[in-house]
């Protein structure tokens, strides 16, 4: 009796461990489809003028270099992943760009320090008041995906930082 | 004695009760083990897939990152695509001329009737050519996409795309793979992933 | 019995346990490959994350760079923090003015290396060398070569092997058109081009070697007066009063249009390549300072006069006008905006660059009679360069006149005029303008140490080049420690990003709130910005060898506002594409693209819209057919014309070499 009650607790352990095996390799699914979200985007910057980030991603969309609300904006879906739930049980969305400033005014010297800030953006020496979005030359960027996993709410986070330092063209 | 005698052996109706639940207690074990074993080989059959996928993406995606955008042949833009693109590394300047590395290639190569592999060549047709196969698991076709039929089939605005699929537009290339194996009970099981890249030369 | 019932327990016992065994191992081999996979998954994640914090790096080396330092950041001992991860750039300046970043960053499993070539605060005016936008001519005799000013006089860089006097070499002419060399002489020998037509970019060697008489360019005369006389294939002489004596020599680079050719009637001597541009450089537009003090009215020179105005910024309401015999000396750092610049004959405008830039802005033109002189005083490398711009205006302007005589180092910007340099008045430097030409004879000497920094015009750090440092065994190494878990046992705090750069010390040239130039030396947290209106220069203590680095305006901050200026430019010309029906494709609109589609749209067109527009299509003009993407109805056919330009970017293989149409 007592064997079988040890063959019985070892299979039970080995099918947990199938089991858990198996969750978690739907949450690392998850997290390789955050990732290549995140990743996404941030090439998608790269291959955008860089002054021009700013203006597309932030939530302001009267500033839209091509025109107002042709800008991306600074939520996006991810395909496979669920958003967390706010307080009334909304859906958030999943993926979001993160930018220094208000959404709509790049103030160099804001206190943000996740994005380093206050600090030069505009290459001047200085830290000046104000808005610098027509003429900063690096950008703090942070794109975070969070979602809802098996295991619960789960976050990922890529960090960048935009420069105006195009390519010569020789 | 009696005690003994009682002690020393089994009835025929304690036989059969104890057999009957052994058998039982077998089956059961045997099913939950076969249907772990099942589920581990299922789990591990994926992980590896997935794992596949993505260091082939993540192979395609680094090599074209650092290429030449203006020395990037072969993707078209969409709903065109092509399945090799070959391109060359931007070495810097010297004396105000770019200096490309050597030409590299990566190209969708048919092994069987419905399977093909990833090649990345250095140096294509050259005598110091060097190959390697980046997978060796990737469909004609992209997952969904009926091959050659001229209809954009899984409506992600491509047509007929083979299982290695580059689109282009700009400096950004558009990197689609398909890898497909067959599990244990006999079935396909394609996994897809679509990768965006911006050449940063 | 005892014994068999023990036995029997014992029995059970070894069944279970190697049940529990087969089961353990079973579960174990699970568990160690999802581990190995894990931990390759996990390397692979962290491989990008490290990779994009590497970019990070480089773009704050980059920010370091336009302001004047080194470009190192932080060390592998004591790291920057960003992103959850660490990063240190290494810096190494090459020649050329470029400098090589290394960037390593370590996040999580991962190291991951990224090397890039830049280019500091790149001025996209004089860093083109002589141009015309819609054209170069050449004049017969005319000798062009190039120096770096960084280096010392031009005559210390002389190369004693020419036969003249010449670096030979570093020489920079480009159009957005044609290149005519030889203006001037009428001739019909033909050109025999010797060289390799295979070299890449379709770029080639040759020299021209005269046909009919077989004397060589290089035989016959004397050193510095190798042809004696006046070449005229035909017998004819050329139209010239006082021909030079030897043949048009350029050393260095020709750049015609990326549909444009190189004419040359055979007389000339090219030590370089030609090749065409892949892609227009873009010109800026011209955006004017915010003076400090305005002086009303005209000012008029007499006499001997040392500066104009009390301060720094003078803005002239009227034209400085020099008359005749009079002497003005303008000594840096100095900006003068004035209507117009004019010289009578006689005049002599003498530039004193030594103590800081000099800055011209004369917005409706110049004017130099005969007989008037520019004079740079200052000798390299103490010399910061002289900058003289005339502001832009739609249409074909003849606005620039030069002075036929004295030595000029700075860059001419003239967007909208043609000019023309006298063979008395020695250029260093470089011109940028409508159309470009030489009087025969002429002398022109580019510096390339000019194409960096300057004010009034953008001026960025450029990239040359990305490349992935291959480290460890592959594209990146697998780190044993988590980094920050390393570094924190090692009790090293990592440093703040903008904390990274090792310089702390500088020499800072500056207008200060009187709108008087002042100058501080130490560390710059002892600056007291509040006393600081603008920087004009500044130079850091490199700590990498003690030394101080060379002048440099930091990017952000020009006297004009020139980023901000282009930006909205730009912004404005791809809102007028998107309202000529141009549908708005973010990733393709490249700054170059926006350029080079806005000027392909019928001028008329553009002009209706809006005049900035139309001095940007001026200013960048293209020589693509604007009727091929018109259809019948005059509407611009978009898909075609990215369809075309897409195309001709990928194709860079196909780029075939420049063909040198024989003029005369």
């Amino acid at each position: 009796m007592v064997s079988v009650v040890i063959v019985t607790v070892a299979v039970y352990i080995l099918t947990s461990t199938v089991t858990a095996a198996v969750s978690h390799s739907i949450v690392k699914r998850q997290r390789t489809l955050a990732v290549e979200a995140a990743m996404n985007v941030i090439e998608r910057m790269r291959a955008l003028p860089p002054e021009d980030v700013f203006a597309l991603f932030n939530e302001d969309a009267a500033d839209d270099p091509y025109g107002q609300g042709t800008g991306f904006g600074p939520l996006f879906d991810v395909e496979g992943l669920d958003g967390l739930l706010d307080e009334n049980g909304e859906e958030l969305p999943v993926g979001q760009v993160l930018l220094p400033g208000d959404g709509s005014i790049l103030d160099e010297s804001a206190d943000q320090p996740e994005f380093g800030l206050p600090r030069d953006l505009d290459g001047n020496l200085v830290i000046e008041a104000g808005d610098c979005a027509d003429r900063y030359i690096v950008l703090p960027v942070l794109v975070r995906v969070e979602w809802m996993s098996r295991l619960g709410p789960r976050r990922f986070d890529m960090a960048t930082m935009v420069v105006d330092l195009a390519k010569l063209e020789e | 004695m009696r005690g003994n005698g009682r002690s020393s052996g089994f009835t025929l109706v304690e036989v059969v009760i104890a057999s009957a639940i052994f058998v039982l207690l077998s089956i059961n074990v045997w099913m939950v083990t076969k249907a772990g074993r099942s589920a581990a080989a299922t789990g591990t059959f994926m992980m590896t897939l997935e794992d596949e996928l993505h260091l082939t993406v993540d192979r395609i995606s680094l090599a074209l990152m650092a290429a030449d955008s203006s020395a990037v042949d072969g993707p078209a833009m969409k709903p065109l695509s092509s399945e090799s693109v070959s391109y060359q590394a931007n070495l810097g300047l010297e004396d105000g001329q770019v200096v490309h590395g050597p030409l590299e290639e990566i190209q969708w190569i048919p092994v069987a009737t419905e399977d093909g592999r990833i090649v990345w060549r250095e140096r294509p047709s050259e005598v110091e050519e060097r190959e390697m196969t980046w997978s060796n698991a990737v469909p004609q076709a992209y997952e969904d996409e009926v091959a050659g039929n001229g209809i954009d089939d899984n409506l992600n605005e491509i047509e007929d795309e083979r299982g290695l699929a580059f689109t282009m537009e700009g400096a950004r290339v558009d990197i689609h793979v398909t890898v497909e194996r067959v599990d244990e009970h006999g079935r396909r099981r394609p996994l897809s992933r679509t990768t965006q890249i911006t050449c940063r030369n | 019995m005892k014994v068999q019932a023990s036995r029997r327990r014992g029995a059970a016992l070894v069944v279970s346990l190697i049940t529990v065994m087969l089961v353990a191992g079973l579960g174990a081999a699970l568990i160690q490959l999802q581990a190995s996979l894990d931990k390759r998954h996990a390397f692979s994640i962290d491989r990008r994350r490290a990779l994009y914090i590497a970019e990070a790096g480089l773009a704050e080396a980059a920010l370091a760079i336009s302001q004047g330092k080194s470009g190192t950041l932080a060390s592998e001992d004591q790291p920057a923090l960003y992103g959850g991860g660490l990063y240190w750039v290494e810096s190494i300046d090459l020649p050329e003015n470029k400098i090589a970043l290394v960037c390593t960053a370590r996040v999580g499993t991962a190291e991951f290396v990224l090397r890039t070539l830049v280019l500091p605060n790149l001025n996209p005016v004089s860093s083109l060398g002589f141009f015309g936008t819609q054209g170069v001519e050449i004049g017969w005799g005319t000798v062009a070569d190039g120096y770096h000013s960084g280096r010392g006089t031009f005559t210390t860089q002389l190369d004693p092997s020419e036969p003249i006097d010449t670096t030979g070499e570093l020489l920079l002419v480009g159009s957005n058109g044609d290149i005519e060399l030889d203006e001037g002489v009428v001739g019909t020998r033909a050109d025999k081009l010797e060289g390799d037509a295979t070299e890449p970019d379709g770029g080639f060697s040759w020299s021209t070697v005269l046909e009919g008489d077989g004397r060589e360019p290089d035989s016959g005369g004397e050193p510095g007066d190798i042809w004696g006389s006046p070449p005229g294939g035909s017998g004819e002489a050329p139209p010239l009063s006082a021909p030079p004596g030897h043949p048009t020599r350029l050393y260095g680079r020709l750049r015609p249009g990326v549909e444009g050719v190189v004419l040359s009637n055979g007389f000339s001597e090219i030590d370089g390549r030609i090749d065409a541009f892949r892609e227009l450089p873009p010109l800026p537009a011209v955006t004017l300072p915010s003076c400090s003090e305005t002086l009303l009215g005209t000012v008029t020179i007499s006499g001997e006069v040392t500066n104009v105005g009390s301060e720094v910024d003078t803005r002239i309401e009227g034209d400085l006008a020099l008359a005749a015999g009079a002497t003005l000396t303008l000594v840096g750092p100095k900006v003068i905006d004035a209507d117009r610049l004019v010289l009578a004959a006689g005049a002599t405008l003498r530039l004193d660059d030594s103590s800081g830039p000099i800055q011209i802005y004369a917005r409706a033109g110049i004017e130099c009679a005969p007989g008037s002189i520019w004079e740079s005083i200052s000798a390299e490398p103490d010399a910061r360069g002289v900058t003289v711009i005339v502001d832009q205006m739609a249409g074909n302007q003849e606005r620039v006149a030069l002075p036929d005589g004295g030595r000029f180092h700075g860059v001419l910007y003239a967007p909208s005029d043609a000019v023309m340099v006298p063979a008395g008045l020695r250029w260093f430097g470089s011109i940028a303008c409508r159309h470009l030409s030489t009087e025969p004879g002429a002398r022109i000497t580019y510096d390339r140490r000019l194409g960096i920094g300057g004010d009034g015009v953008p001026t960025l750090p450029r990239i040359l080049s990305w490349q992935i440092v291959p480290v460890g065994d592959g594209l990146a190494r697998n780190l044993a420690v988590e980094p920050l878990l390393a570094l924190s046992l090692r009790g090293v705090v990592p440093l703040s990003p903008t904390e990274a750069a090792p310089e702390t010390h500088c020499e800072i040239q500056y207008v200060d709130v009187a709108g008087l130039a002042s100058t501080y030396s130490g560390p710059f947290t002892g600056l007291d910005l509040t006393d600081v209106v603008r920087i004009v220069g500044v130079r850091w203590i490199d700590v990498r060898d003690g030394n101080l680095r060379g002048w440099l305006r930091p990017s952000g901050d020009d006297p004009t506002d020139a980023i901000e200026t282009d930006r909205g430019a730009l912004k404005k010309q791809r809102t007028t594409l998107t309202s000529l029906g141009g549908e708005p494709r973010a990733g393709l609109l490249s700054d170059a693209l926006v350029v080079e589609l806005i000027a392909s749209v019928p001028l008329d067109k553009l002009a209706a819209e809006d005049a900035e527009v139309q001095e940007a299509n001026e200013r960048n003009s293209a020589q693509i057919d604007p009727d091929r993407y018109l259809d019948g109805a005059d509407n611009v056919k978009w898909d075609e014309l990215f369809d075309d330009v897409v195309e001709r970017d990928a194709g860079v293989d196909d780029v075939a070499p420049v063909p040198i149409v024989p003029g005369g």
